[in-house]
């Protein structure tokens, strides 16, 4: 039971970091009906960003807000650059812009950065000794983790379910005709969703390296864990990629913790059987709309 | 070649397989030899399974506008399977292959191709990029390891031309003509393929999903049979691959892959066999390509990425039919 | 107030408006009677900014709006019902008044225009916290245009209002306007099929047949237009 429980809570913290991952994927994909495979390799870029303020001498902090303003900045841009072009056309060609996106972030990283390893923390807000509640622990980095990943989340819950802009965003993703009838600055909010999506990508990628080291390949299968939570709880819906992450969080720790080791690691082929079982059984997720039919 | 004149049609097919039989003796040849090597035999095998895999992915893409980024791993299936089936199970190579694609056929027909049909929107693509990323896990997996050896992967002997071709021809010269006989023979399928009752419903599938409807085609039985076909493609594409390569392991081919298997397509030209032919080639010499290009820009190496993602796109955006779209008259005969 | 002048819209090649000229004169109720695909919608979106115009004028005002983004059109003061209501289906009575006050901001004068808003639809007050999708047909088109009097237009484009609603709920609807039309001086071009109420509320009319203005006329006179009546006033 103590095991059971430890494992139950690693699985809430790295899940609740594929969940922000997961909440970016769903920012994009209602913003402009792209699931952006491009997301990690992005995420991977914009730490890379942070790992470059710092090693200018920049503190954590500063450098995360740097990253972020930067990610923003970025997601935004690629929207209004590149997705825009092959809009409302076909899944298809989404599909393969969000490739050539990945692509071109991936090389993009090398470029600049090289394929060697980076040491990127985990820095002190990550660090530290275990607390424990009743005999059951959570280790510093799976706190830390926790924090940022609530904050992140109550913070964006607070943008959209509270202020204006976040009315005109949600607005925007459920009917884009009428939000230009109202006067919402449609593309605007096309562009900030897909900042939005790679900022939040950014703190995913950030709390990513704190554990996984950072290189390019570092989100490569984080992004995996992401879209089965993207696809669990409901591809556009951003309450659902929170509950999806964690529940894939949970699933990959226990998985990882009860699997014989005659079998093997299998975290990637649960990740990918989460996915199939959806598809077959609920394919709009937990708290998906049903896809509209078009006509 | 529908460019050409009719009366010339059968010359530049005669042409073209004579250049095929002649190619890997080509190099002893005082003018091919300086820019042909033996090595060149090795790239032509490559381009020819390259083909066969392209042109399946083709069929699913540009045809039926399904997109799939798990597609190397229906490669490595099959090559694995071959593997198995000739290393642990004795069964003769050829047969292993053909076995080997048979079986990816069925795979990509009936569990991938029948359920993906109910999926809209980017639902395929997430699951065939899972099963990407899972698979290579899954074929390190200790259970399994009895099969598949683990991460260490299976080797195969060298694949010898049979005893009336001994002396005659060498391993890699005896594979070149397997894998190019293989790749004439399914292109030539192919063709003939997009000719008959069920070309043609590919074929109004890939100029406009919505009027294959109207046409009476049955589009999701299509679609699914796409997949089933183009898993015939990748499974025997798998095969040689093992039997070219005389190894595999998980790490083989891998996501990389199946994104470049859609470069290449996109590029080459989508919907069309001349496209395919293109793509084959550029990913056949694109690796050897940029190594050349870094000799003159520093960095070209580490940058190749992302001028693949930036023509991928500008293609996409700007010339949707690739490459193949500026030959002006198609490659096929109008079909009515 | 407005007057298109010859204006062309088409929808890649097809053209769907070869020279639409009418005026809506301030503080007046214009109707647009037109069958189904004669280019109704079409007219409205091209003066919304939700198409763009191939040729002629769109003037407002003395300003050329054609070109302007819609969001710029709106804040100029006009608003727009679209056909088949188009509400924020899964958000809120509120959320969707709010988000009809987008290009005012939030300030006190919000709380003000939704009172105003509200004393026109009573019935919307005590829905306010409920989904508009759970709304009657009849509370959803009070609702669209409430949602667009949020934005405090001086113009309003009503593509078939009527649309879904049983004749006696648009007789209500119709009389609604007119007196909103009056008491706030709005003017209102009013696009309708089958239209005897929305000419009888009308000073003026035009008819669109297959993306041309085939006549304009008083009210008067096209209620006693023997063709028109047979046409679109359904005697
Ligand atoms: N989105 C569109 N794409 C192509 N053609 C359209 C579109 N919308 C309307 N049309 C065409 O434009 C013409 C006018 O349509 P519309 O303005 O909707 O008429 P109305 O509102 O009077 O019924 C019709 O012939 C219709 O088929
Ligand atoms: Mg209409």
């Amino acid at each position: 039971m103590g095991l059971f429980l430890q494992q139950l809570i690693g699985g809430v913290a790295s899940g609740s970091m594929f969940a922000i991952l997961a909440l970016g994927i769903v920012l994009i994909y209602r913003s402009t009906g792209t699931l952006n495979f491009a997301q990690g390799q992005m995420a991977m870029f914009s730490t890379f960003i942070a790992w470059s303020a710092m090693s200018t001498g920049m503190g954590f902090w500063p450098a995360v807000l740097l990253t972020l303003l930067s990610a923003l900045a970025m997601g935004a841009l690629v929207e209004w650059l590149i997705v825009r072009r092959v809009e409302g056309t076909s899944d298809l060609n989404s599909l393969i812009v969000a490739m050539g996106l990945f692509l071109i972030f991936d090389g993009l990283a090398l470029y600049v950065w090289g394929p060697l390893p980076k040491s990127f923390g985990p820095f002190s807000f990550f660090s530290g000794g275990a607390s424990c509640v009743g005999g059951v622990c959570i280790g510093r980095l799976n706190l830390g983790i926790l924090v940022v990943s609530i904050v992140t989340t109550a913070l964006l819950y607070l943008l959209f379910q509270c202020t204006r802009f976040g009315l005109a965003l949600r607005a925007t993703a459920l009917n884009r005709p009428a939000s230009r009838l109202v006067g919402i600055p449609v593309g605007r909010m096309l562009s900030t969703g897909w900042g939005l999506g790679t900022a939040v990508g950014a703190i995913a990628g950030i709390l990513a390296a704190q554990s996984l080291g950072l290189e390019i390949r570092t989100m490569f299968f984080v992004v995996l864990f992401a879209l089965a939570a993207a696809v669990l709880g409901g591809l556009d819906s951003p309450v659902g990629a929170v509950v999806g992450g964690l529940i894939i969080g949970v699933v990959k720790n226990l998985a990882g913790t009860y699997t014989p080791s005659s079998v093997g690691s299998i975290d990637l082929a649960v990740a990918f059987a989460v996915i199939v079982l959806v598809l077959m059984v609920r394919p709009n997720g937990i708290f998906g709309r049903p896809v509209r039919m078009r006509v | 070649m529908q460019a050409l004149p009719p009366g010339l049609k059968p010359i530049g097919l005669l042409l073209l397989s004579v250049f095929l039989v002649v190619f890997p003796f080509l190099h002893e040849w005082p003018f091919f030899r300086i820019f042909l090597g033996e090595f060149r035999t090795f790239n032509a095998t490559m381009f020819a399974i390259w083909l066969l895999v392209l042109l399946g992915m083709n069929l699913l893409t540009g045809y039926s506008g399904q997109i799939s980024f798990g597609h190397a791993a229906l490669v490595l299936a099959s090559a694995y399977l071959t593997a198995v089936l000739s290393q642990q199970y004795a069964f003769p190579l050829w047969g292993a292959i053909g076995l080997s694609g048979a079986a990816t056929a069925v795979v990509g027909w009936v569990t991938i191709g029948i359920p993906a049909v109910r999926l809209r929107g980017p639902y395929l693509a997430i699951a065939t990029f899972g099963l990407m990323l899972a698979f290579p896990q899954i074929l390190k997996m200790n259970v399994l390891t009895r099969w598949t050896q683990g991460a260490l992967g299976i080797r195969g002997g060298v694949v010898e031309p049979p005893g009336f071709l001994e002396g005659v021809l060498d391993g890699r010269e005896w594979m070149y003509y397997v894998a190019m006989a293989a790749a004439v023979a399914m292109t030539v399928l192919f063709l003939n393929l997009t000719r008959s009752r069920t070309g043609r419903a590919f074929v109004a599938l890939r100029d406009s999903e919505v009027g294959a409807e109207q046409m009476g085609v049955d589009v999701p039985r299509y679609k699914a049979l796409a997949f089933g076909v183009s898993s015939l493609y990748a499974g025997i594409g798998g095969g040689l691959f093992f039997a070219v390569q005389g190894f595999v392991s998980p790490d083989s081919l891998g996501l990389i892959d199946s994104i470049f298997f859609l470069v290449a397509i996109v590029i080459g030209g989508l919907g069309s066999v001349l496209g395919s032919i293109i793509a084959a080639l550029f990913l056949t010499f694109q690796s050897e390509a940029i190594s050349a290009l870094a000799g003159f820009v520093p960095g070209a190496n580490n940058l190749r990425n992302v001028f693949y993602g930036a023509s991928l796109i500008a293609v996409i955006v700007l010339f949707p039919k690739g490459i193949a779209g500026f030959f002006q008259r198609p490659l096929w005969p109008k079909l009515r | 107030m407005l007057t298109l002048k010859d204006i062309h819209v088409s929808y890649g090649q097809a053209p769907a408006l070869h020279g639409v000229s009418l005026e809506v004169p301030e503080g007046h109720i214009v109707t647009l009677l037109g069958a189904n695909g004669s280019g109704k919608s079409t007219t409205i979106h091209a003066v919304a900014g939700l198409l763009p115009i191939q040729a002629g004028s769109i003037d407002f005002e003395g300003r050329e709006i054609a070109g302007l983004s819609t969001e710029a059109i709106v804040r100029l003061g006009i608003c727009a019902t679209p056909e088949g209501r188009q509400l924020f289906g899964e958000m809120t009575v509120l959320e969707n008044l709010r988000l009809g006050a987008y290009t005012q901001g939030e300030g006190k004068d919000f709380d003000e225009q939704l009172e105003r808003v509200l004393t026109y639809f009573p019935a919307l007050r005590e829905r306010l916290e409920l989904s508009s999708y759970l709304l009657s047909g009849g509370e959803q088109q009070m609702l669209v245009i409430g949602r667009a009097l949020m934005a405090r237009p001086r113009l309003l484009l009503m593509d078939e209002p009527s649309l879904g609603l049983a004749p006696l709920l648009a007789q209500e609807m119709f009389a609604g306007i007119m007196s909103l039309s009056k008491a706030e001086g709005i003017s209102v071009l009013l696009a309708e099929q089958a239209a005897d109420l929305a000419v009888g509320i009308s000073g003026y009319g035009y008819v669109l047949e297959v993306g041309k203005v085939v006549l304009g006329d008083t009210a008067r006179n096209l209620l006693d237009n023997e063709e028109v009546r047979s046409a679109y006033l359904g005697h």
